[in-house]
C-alpha cells in the first residue's frame, strides 16, 4: 500500500515560553500510514500528539529527519493537508454554508460539494445558521464538513471532539466514520480518549511522554460499526500502556 | 431574531427616557424663570426661535453637516486602508506606529490655528479640523481589530487555500469589523466635537459660528437653539450608525 504520510527519524524541539528552556518534543520518531487508513494516536497530555499534526500540516518545520505527504516532502501549509481544531474554528461572521464552501469558493470553484456535505453531515436544517447559533456537536460537524469540503489527500483532527458532552461526542464518532467509510480519506487523529481511538481506527499508535517516541502500534480488527464494549481488552492494554510510564 | 419594525422604536425603554428627559425639561423651566431672558432663555423662548429662525439654522447647519461629512469621509478613506497597511507589514507599523502615538495625542483642537493659518478660513479648514479628530480613533481601532482576528482563523483561512485577496476581503476585514466599527463611532462623535470647535474660532457660517455671534448679539436663545440642533444632529446619526452596525454584525447576536 502506498504511504500517505511518512515521518523518519523526526526530532523536533521547541523554546518553552517563559523559563525559555529548550524542550524535545519528538526524539526521532517514525511513523508510516497508509492511503485511506485511519489512524489514531494516543498518549498522556502534553507528550507532543499535537506537534506530529503540526509538522504534517506544515505549521511546523522538523529539527532533523523527513516529513512527506504522498511522497514529496511537507513544506508549508497546504489544501491536501487540512486541520481539523477542537474548538472547530469556524468563522464566526460566515453562516454554516458559507463555513463549509469556504475553500473551494476561495479558490474559485464556487460552492463545490457543499450541499452534498450539508446533507450527509446532517447539517442540511442548519445551512443559514450562525456558528453562535450552534451547539459544540453541530460546530464541530461544521468543522469537519468544512475541512471535507477542500477535499484534502489528508485530514488531520486534534482531539476533535475533546470539548463535546459525551451524547455529541459519541453521534461525532458514527458521523466521522460514515464520513471516512464514504471516501476512505487518509485520518489522523490525536485524542486522549483510548475508546474513542478503539472505537474509529484502524490503528492506535502510543506514544510514550515527551519526547514522544512511538511505544507501540495496535491494529485493530474489528468489523464496523464497532460495539466498543466487545474491545475491552484491547482498550485496557492501551489504556495501561498510556498511563504507565516506561 | 429582533422583529423589524418602529413599533419597538417605543418600548418600554422608551418611557423612561422620554421621563428623563421632561424632568430636565422642567428644571430648565424653573431656573429659567428665576433669571432673566437675556442670561437665561427658558425651553418655550427656545423653542419660539428654533421654529422662528428655522431657514437660518437649517442653513448654518448643513454646513456644518457638509463640514463633518468631508472631513469624517477623508479619515475614513485614508485611516481603514491605511490601518491595513499597518497590520500586513510589520515594518512599517513600527516606522509609523511610533508617529501615530504622538500625534494622536495632540487634541485635534490644538490643530486649529495651523489649519487656519494654512487653509484659510473656510469648509478645507474646518473639515481638516474634523480630520484631525476622526483619524485617529479610527485608525487605532482598525489596526488593533486586525490584530484581534483569532490566530486559529487566520490558520484555518491559509489551510483552506485562501490567497491573500480572500484573505484580507473575507477574513480580516470581517474578524476586526466590530473594532473597525468602534473607531468609525468614537471617530464620528469626535468629528462633530471638532467641528464646532474650528467653527468657533473662525468660519464662513456653520453651528458653532452661530453660536459665537449669537453670543456677540447678547442673545442666548439663539446660542442653545445652536446647541440643540448639534446635540441632534450628533446624536440622531449615532442612532444611524448603531442600526448600521446592528444589520452589518449580526452574526454576533
Amino acid at each position: 500500500m502506498s504511504k500517505a504520510v511518512a515521518l523518519a527519524g523526526v526530532r523536533h524541539a521547541y523554546t518553552e515560553a517563559g523559563t525559555g528552556r529548550r524542550v524535545e518534543a519528538l526524539a526521532g520518531l517514525d511513523l508510516n500510514v497508509a492511503a485511506g487508513e485511519l489512524v489514531a494516536i494516543v498518549g498522556p497530555s502534553g507528550c507532543g500528539k499535537t506537534t506530529i499534526l503540526h509538522l504534517v500540516a506544515g505549521l511546523l518545520k522538523p529539527d532533523a529527519g523527513s516529513v512527506t505527504c504522498g511522497g514529496a516532502p511537507v513544506d508549508g501549509i497546504g489544501t491536501d493537508r487540512v486541520l481539523v481544531f477542537q474548538d472547530g474554528a469556524l468563522f464566526p461572521w460566515l453562516t454554516v454554508a458559507e463555513n463549509v464552501s469556504f475553500g473551494p469558493r476561495a479558490r474559485g470553484e464556487g460552492t463545490g460539494r457543499t450541499a452534498e456535505l450539508l446533507a450527509a453531515l446532517g447539517l442540511d436544517g442548519a445551512a443559514d445558521r450562525y456558528p453562535k447559533e450552534l451547539s459544540g456537536g453541530m460546530r464541530q460537524r461544521v468543522a469537519l464538513a468544512r475541512a471535507l469540503a477542500v477535499d484534502p489527500a489528508v485530514l488531520l483532527l486534534d482531539e476533535p471532539f475533546g470539548a463535546l458532552d459525551a451524547l455529541s461526542r459519541e453521534r461525532l464518532q458514527d458521523v466521522l466514520e460514515a464520513a471516512w467509510l464514504r471516501d476512505r480519506k487518509t485520518m489522523l487523529l490525536v485524542t486522549h480518549s483510548v475508546e474513542e481511538a478503539v472505537r474509529l481506527a484502524d490503528r492506535v499508535i502510543v506514544v510514550s511522554p515527551r519526547p514522544a517516541a512511538v511505544r507501540a502500534d495496535v491494529r485493530v480488527d474489528a468489523p464496523r460499526p464497532r460495539d466498543v464494549t466487545a474491545l475491552g481488552e484491547i482498550r485496557r492494554t492501551i489504556a495501561q500502556m498510556v498511563r504507565t510510564p516506561e | 431574531m429582533a422583529v423589524p419594525g418602529r413599533r419597538r422604536a417605543l418600548s418600554p425603554r422608551a418611557l423612561p427616557a422620554a421621563l428623563g428627559l421632561l424632568v430636565a425639561l422642567a428644571i430648565w423651566a424653573v431656573a429659567a424663570s428665576r433669571w432673566p431672558p437675556h442670561v437665561l432663555p427658558g425651553p418655550l423662548v427656545v423653542l419660539e426661535t428654533i421654529v422662528t429662525q428655522r431657514s437660518e439654522l437649517v442653513g448654518h447647519a448643513l454646513r456644518t453637516t457638509r463640514r463633518v461629512l468631508l472631513g469624517y469621509g477623508a479619515a475614513v478613506v485614508i485611516g481603514l486602508p491605511l490601518a491595513m497597511a499597518l497590520g500586513a507589514r510589520p515594518v512599517l507599523d513600527r516606522q509609523v506606529g511610533a508617529l501615530l502615538t504622538l500625534l494622536r495625542s495632540i487634541p485635534p483642537f490644538a490643530w486649529t490655528p495651523l489649519i487656519l493659518l494654512w487653509v484659510g478660513v473656510g469648509d478645507g479648514s474646518a473639515a481638516a479640523v474634523v480630520f484631525a479628530g476622526a483619524f485617529f480613533p479610527i485608525v487605532r481601532n482598525a489596526r488593533a481589530g486586525i490584530d484581534a482576528v483569532p490566530p486559529s482563523l487566520v490558520l484555518a483561512a491559509r489551510n483552506l487555500g485562501a490567497g491573500p485577496r480572500v484573505y484580507w476581503l473575507d477574513v480580516v476585514l470581517p474578524g476586526a469589523a466590530p473594532m473597525v466599527f468602534t473607531g468609525l463611532r468614537l471617530g464620528w462623535a469626535l468629528a462633530w466635537m471638532s467641528v464646532v470647535a474650528a467653527e468657533l474660532v473662525g468660519a464662513d457660517g456653520g453651528l458653532g459660528q452661530l453660536i459665537l455671534d449669537a453670543r456677540n448679539l447678547a442673545r442666548p436663545d439663539l446660542a442653545i437653539a445652536g446647541m440643540v440642533a448639534i446635540g441632534a444632529l450628533a446624536a440622531g446619526s449615532e442612532r444611524g450608525f448603531a442600526l448600521v452596525e446592528r444589520r452589518v454584525l449580526r452574526w454576533r447576536a
